[in-house]
């Protein structure tokens, strides 16, 4: 051996402290410095112990040809611990076994060692780290178990990779058929040939799009592959070809054939491809294929010159493969073919193996995103993709549960560049930020493969305009996402009777210059409505006072902004990192119940951002269904009462069992939906007359109270009208109108008189 | 899965256990020191060591399937009080270690005297393995987990002559463990032997002599491994053993031995190695008793580190012999005080698996800074 070319006490610092640590780690038997380290690149070299198997040890080296003592390498550079010592094994290691880092075949082969980048193990554990996970690696080498089934299996490794298929493998895989054969895909490609000096031995690069379109291959399908001719002063030529899927029948038995034995690729010919199909039961399938293609080709009529013909062989393997949620493994492949091809498995026709890259696809998205999507998902419509929606929509397209469709009326304006998910490039005059925001929110998610439909429009109209409503949300809608934070929307939304709008609304809403945010979704059957869980909400903040503060009492919830000469927006100002705190949060709620079963009941999230700005407290409450009654005087007006104030009204009733009580109804009214909301009730004053025939309702520090809770609302929640109970199932008497008249003089508004019947409820309203 | 045997650094003494394929365990004696129990010692926490490879039950007690005392001398049973609960499973008490099943020889019968003291541990154990045995009589085969037991040879006064069903004769194989039959396990009962040498030896050791000799067939995903133990039996049992299997001698061949009696000399030999030195003579039968190694057997001296002088046990001669048995077969020798260093020994884990026995690989332990060894042993000056 040479002598070194540096001495160990001449290495960096640390490298001198590194090697003290390899000398004292248990399987390390010896390591020296290496003689063509340099004081920048030292290198050592270790005899590791490995611990075969008993019955291997006489002979010793294990079955997959790992010996007892194994050499490694460790290549240093002067910049470690920032870099991790490249690890080599000895030159004639056995490339065979999986989990060997792809190299070219005179290269000294490199361990597999750590799922991740080595510089976060050195950072982590050190080198002893490094050591261990070495050491580990040439035990499961040894005992030919580097193929771990908890982690999957291993792709096969495939040395040099120069071209490129993308392609949805989920989609692919759907097309595989248990009786075996082939599938014909539409496939484009791009064919790029480098500048001299970086050009690959075969002279250009292929990238290419595996769609799942499956095409059958008649003679029109064979006329249409084509490239188009190479552009002067361009090294780029774009194409259509076919991809051929080759997959195997069931084996005789009629169980799958299943590819158990892990092997590199050696592929580089027609010859050694049909051998690799016959390793994975589809050899017959393979060469069919190949014969049509063979066939088509040569009756083109026209000349065809060399194109790219891609293949994917199809393995399927013992457990699922590492990477995907699936036991089949693609392969990709591609040769170049013109009309003289012949399919005859020869030496002399060069087949390349192609690197397989995901395209974006709605599954791999969930996939990363840790989704699994259900097979019978609901179609989701959005209304409002501003700076809350456009941030729920995409957080809901990247996890694979994007909207179906994306309704907006207004165009993106540049001011919303403030507050936006979406970022838009740069085009020759910035007009694109005039474009609709639907249109560009569905452009978006196009892009993240799901496809949806944008609609120009505004959502209020849709109570009278049905054919809108009906264009708009698709039959089998389930749910529509209110984004709008507008009020009009929601109680357009709220007034469209569940007859002809069944989607159940979730609503999105931040309050309180983004530091509160609401969510709601209705419950079954829509009951309690988007309007009434807003209600509740406000119930449940008067209680609270952080949460009164900002939802209900916040000065100055709107200011115009000036975002233009003489025009302006009434809007809130904001950072876009505020509202993305809360639209993520809620994100993450809507992709819980977009792949669960939708809580049956209605639900109610308020959330508050802490003083730090950073966090966020949520309260919860599910809301049980409102009791919903038409007056008996007309028909026009629709009364709901909440559980909260139903619960009262039969506890007072309860504790008075032989007279007539009584009490004040608090909640809101809606002149649009004529519509009376209770949401709470007050007792009746001190003063209050219960008898037998009649309850007269006192005055006693009644103004006070009524002031004090409406006062406490935000003025949101206030008198609607008196509730009395009747003994027996009778209507509203004489002078239950003459009441209810006088009370709808006195607040100048469409009054209540609800009447608590042991049977349920009726009610009359005076509109004045 | 895979089966496992941890031989646990208990200085001179033995501690060994045996995870089957099933996941049950089977302790062979303990010796947990106090100072193995101080968080403050550098002597290797076996305590917690063993606890991490118990499994635990429903009322998430720790537990071992069966527990077998070779024999009652201090260094096979050390501890015992402390961490394993003894007495009826209904009185146990949180933190212990409970015994489903106790493997005793039937030493336990024998009166105290002067060649059989006992040390406290040993006489707990007595006294548990004596109302298990009561259990046994009053309800038969049908007591639960904690009042089990097998009695590993009959006892010469016809003390166990009515405990058929838990008894297990010299040369039968046992299968089951805590009453439940295991695939993964056979294990050939070879000792105590009964008989004459007992009255040859020194009065004193023949405690020794009583060891439960055991040659352990472990089967998992389709490997197996032979391994075999027996306490501090000395050289008379391992000529008397060769004698008897001569024959067949497949019923002592090994993968895995422990050395008897912590590498003891005397087990290989009639001649003390202080007094004879390297004139002492091997004895040709139990050498060959043994001797029958399998290929890449490892033979493993639970002791303290093997030195080279007149110390026995460990003993270097009886080391030298072991090595020599290994030699032609590729076989490994360790010593648990001595590994992965003698500074610092660790448990010696082996696993058992579609490719037979193999040794564990071993980590690097974290530098002493975040081991908090720093805080161990001397105070550090700082100047």
């Amino acid at each position: 051996m040479a002598e070194a070319q540096v001495i160990e006490e001449e290495l960096p610092t640390l490298i001198q402290a590194a090697l003290a640590r390899i000398r004292q780690h248990p399987h390390v038997i010896r390591a020296n410095v290496h003689a063509d380290s340099t004081k920048e690149f030292p290198q050592v070299d270790c005899l590791i112990q490995v611990n075969l198997p008993t019955q291997w040890r006489a002979q010793g080296q294990s079955p997959s040809g790992v010996k007892l003592e194994e050499p490694i390498r460790l290549m240093f550079s002067a910049t470690y611990p920032q870099y991790a010592p490249l690890v080599t094994l000895r030159p004639e290691f056995n490339r065979n076994l999986a989990h060997i880092q792809p190299g070219a075949e005179q290269e000294a082969p490199e361990p597999c060692y750590f799922e991740g980048d080595p510089r976060e193990l050195i950072a982590h554990r050190g080198i002893d780290g490094l050591l261990n996970q070495v050491v580990d690696w040439l035990h499961r080498a040894a005992k030919d178990t580097l193929i771990d089934p908890n982690h999957g299996w291993e792709p096969v490794r495939r040395d040099r990779l120069e071209d490129i298929v993308v392609l949805d493998r989920a989609a692919l895989r759907n097309r595989i058929k248990s009786r075996g054969g082939y599938s014909f895909l539409e496939t484009g490609y791009m064919r790029c040939v480098p500048e001299k000096g970086n050009r690959p031995h075969k002279g250009f690069l292929l990238m290419a799009r595996v769609t799942d379109n499956a095409l059958p291959l008649d003679q029109r399908t064979a006329d249409w592959i084509v490239e188009s001719p190479v552009q002067a002063q361009s090294a780029i030529t774009h194409g259509r070809t076919l991809t051929v899927l080759v997959f195997a029948a069931k084996a005789s038995t009629g169980a799958p054939i299943i590819c158990d034995r892990y092997e590199p690729e050696t592929v580089a010919d027609l010859q050694t491809l049909a051998g690799r199909a016959a390793d994975y039961g589809c050899r017959t399938e393979l060469m069919e294929a190949l014969s049509l293609v063979s066939r088509r080709l040569s009756k083109r009529a026209q000349d065809l010159g060399k194109v790219p013909l891609f293949i994917i062989l199809v393995a399927r393997r013992p457990i699922t493969v590492l990477g995907s949620n699936s036991d089949i493994e693609l392969i990709p492949y591609f040769l170049q073919v013109d009309k003289e091809f012949t399919s005859e498995p020869s030496i002399e026709v060069p087949v390349y193996p192609v690197a397989l890259h995901d395209a974006i696809s709605k599954n791999l998205l969930a996939e990363l995103s840790g989704v699994a999507l259900p097979a019978d998902i609901y179609p989701l419509v959005q209304v409002g993709a501003g700076s809350v929606g456009s941030k729920i929509a995409t957080h809901l397209g990247r996890a694979g549960l994007a909207p179906q469709v994306v309704i907006d009326k207004k165009c993106l304006s540049p001011h919303n560049s403030a507050r936006h998910a979406l970022t838009l490039p740069v085009d020759d005059y910035g007009l694109t930020w005039l474009s609709p925001k639907a249109d560009i929110m569905c452009a978006v998610l196009a892009g993240l493969d799901q496809p949806a439909t944008a609609i120009r429009q505004d959502a209020v109209g849709w109570r009278y305009d049905r054919q809108a409503l009906r264009r708009s949300v698709p039959r089998n809608t389930s749910v529509i996402l209110n984004s709008t934070a507008s009020l009009a929307v929601r109680e357009a939304l709220a007034a469209i009777p569940e007859e002809q709008l069944r989607a159940r609304i979730i609503e999105s809403a931040l309050y309180g210059q983004g530091h509160l945010g609401l969510l709601t979704l209705e419950g079954m059957e829509r009951n309690p409505n988007t309007a009434d869980l807003t209600l509740e909400a406000y119930a449940l903040a008067r209680a609270d006072d952080g949460l009164r503060q900002l939802l209900l009492q916040h000065e100055s919830q709107m200011s115009r902004q000036a975002v233009g000469q003489g025009c302006g927006t009434t809007t809130i100002v904001m950072s876009d990192a505020r509202i993305s705190l809360f639209a993520a949060a809620m994100s993450q709620k809507l992709i819980e119940w977009r792949t669960d079963r939708l809580p049956e009941q209605g639900k109610l999230y308020l959330g508050q951002a802490s003083q730090d700005g950073m966090s966020l407290a949520w309260a919860s409450e599910s809301i049980k269904p409102f009791k919903v009654i038409v007056p008996e005087n007309n028909d026009q007006w629709q009364i709901r009462i909440s559980p909260r104030a139903h619960e009262k009204i039969q506890e007072d009733v309860g504790s008075h069992a032989s007279v007539e009580t009584g009490g004040v109804l608090i909640g809101a009214l809606s002149s649009l939906r004529r519509t009376i909301t209770v949401i709470d009730v007050l007792d009746a004053p001190e003063d209050s007359q219960r008898r037998r025939e009649r309850f007269i309702l006192g005055r006693s520090g009644l103004v006070s109270a009524l002031e004090e809770y409406a006062e406490s609302s935000g003025y949101t929640l206030y008198c609607v009208g008196t509730w009395h109970s009747h003994l027996s199932n009778s209507g509203a008497s004489a002078i239950d109108h003459e009441t209810v008249e006088t009370l709808c003089d006195r607040i100048q508004s469409p009054a209540l008189g609800l009447i608590c019947l042991p049977d349920g409820y009726t009610a009359i309203v005076k509109e004045g | 899965m895979a089966a496992k045997i941890t031989f646990f650094p208990v200085g001179d003494g033995d501690m060994t256990l045996i995870t089957l394929d099933s996941g049950r365990t089977i302790l062979i004696d303990i010796n947990i020191r106090e100072a193995a129990d101080d968080p403050d010692d550098e002597t290797c926490d076996v305590a917690g060591d063993l606890r991490e490879r118990l499994k635990r039950d429903g009322q998430d007690h720790p537990y071992v399937d069966a527990f077998l005392l070779s024999h009652p001398d201090q260094d096979h049973c050390r501890g015992l009080q402390k961490h394993f609960h003894l007495g009826a499973p209904e009185e146990y008490r949180q933190g212990k270690i409970l015994i489903r099943e106790v493997w005793s020889s039937p030493l336990i019968f024998r009166r105290a005297s002067s060649s059989n003291l006992l040390c406290d541990d040993a006489r707990a154990f007595n006294r548990e393995a004596k109302r298990r045995v009561e259990r046994y009589r009053e309800a038969g085969a049908t007591v639960g987990d904690g009042d089990r037991i097998l009695i590993l040879g009959h006892d010469e006064h016809g003390k166990t002559n009515d405990l058929t069903d838990i008894l297990v004769e010299i040369d039968q194989v046992i299968s089951q463990v805590n009453g439940q039959r295991d695939a993964g396990l056979s294990a050939r009962l070879l000792g105590p032997l009964p008989g004459p040498d007992l009255q040859e030896e020194e009065a004193a050791l023949t405690k020794n002599d009583s060891s439960v000799v055991l040659r352990f067939h472990l089967r998992a995903s389709g490997g197996e491994c032979r391994f075999l133990t027996g306490g501090d039996a000395r050289v008379g049992i391992w000529e008397r053993m060769w004698k008897r299997h001569a024959n067949h001698t497949e019923w002592l061949e090994y993968d895995l031995l422990q050395a008897p009696h912590h590498c003891s000399w005397r087990s290989l030999s009639r001649d003390s190695w202080r007094d004879w030195g390297e004139r002492a003579k091997v004895s040709r039968d139990a050498r060959e008793a043994l001797g029958q190694a399998l290929s890449g057997a490892h033979i493993i001296a639970s002791s303290k580190p093997v030195t080279d002088d007149d110390n026995d046990p460990p003993c270097t001669r009886a080391k030298r012999e072991y090595k020599d048995i290994l030699d032609p077969v590729s076989g490994v020798f360790k010593c648990t005080g001595e590994t992965p260093k003698p500074s610092k020994p660790a448990p010696i884990e082996f696993e058992v698996d579609r490719d037979g026995l193999c040794l564990s690989t071993v980590k690097a332990a974290a530098p002493a800074i975040i081991a908090s060894d720093a805080g161990r042993g001397d105070p550090l000056p700082h100047g």
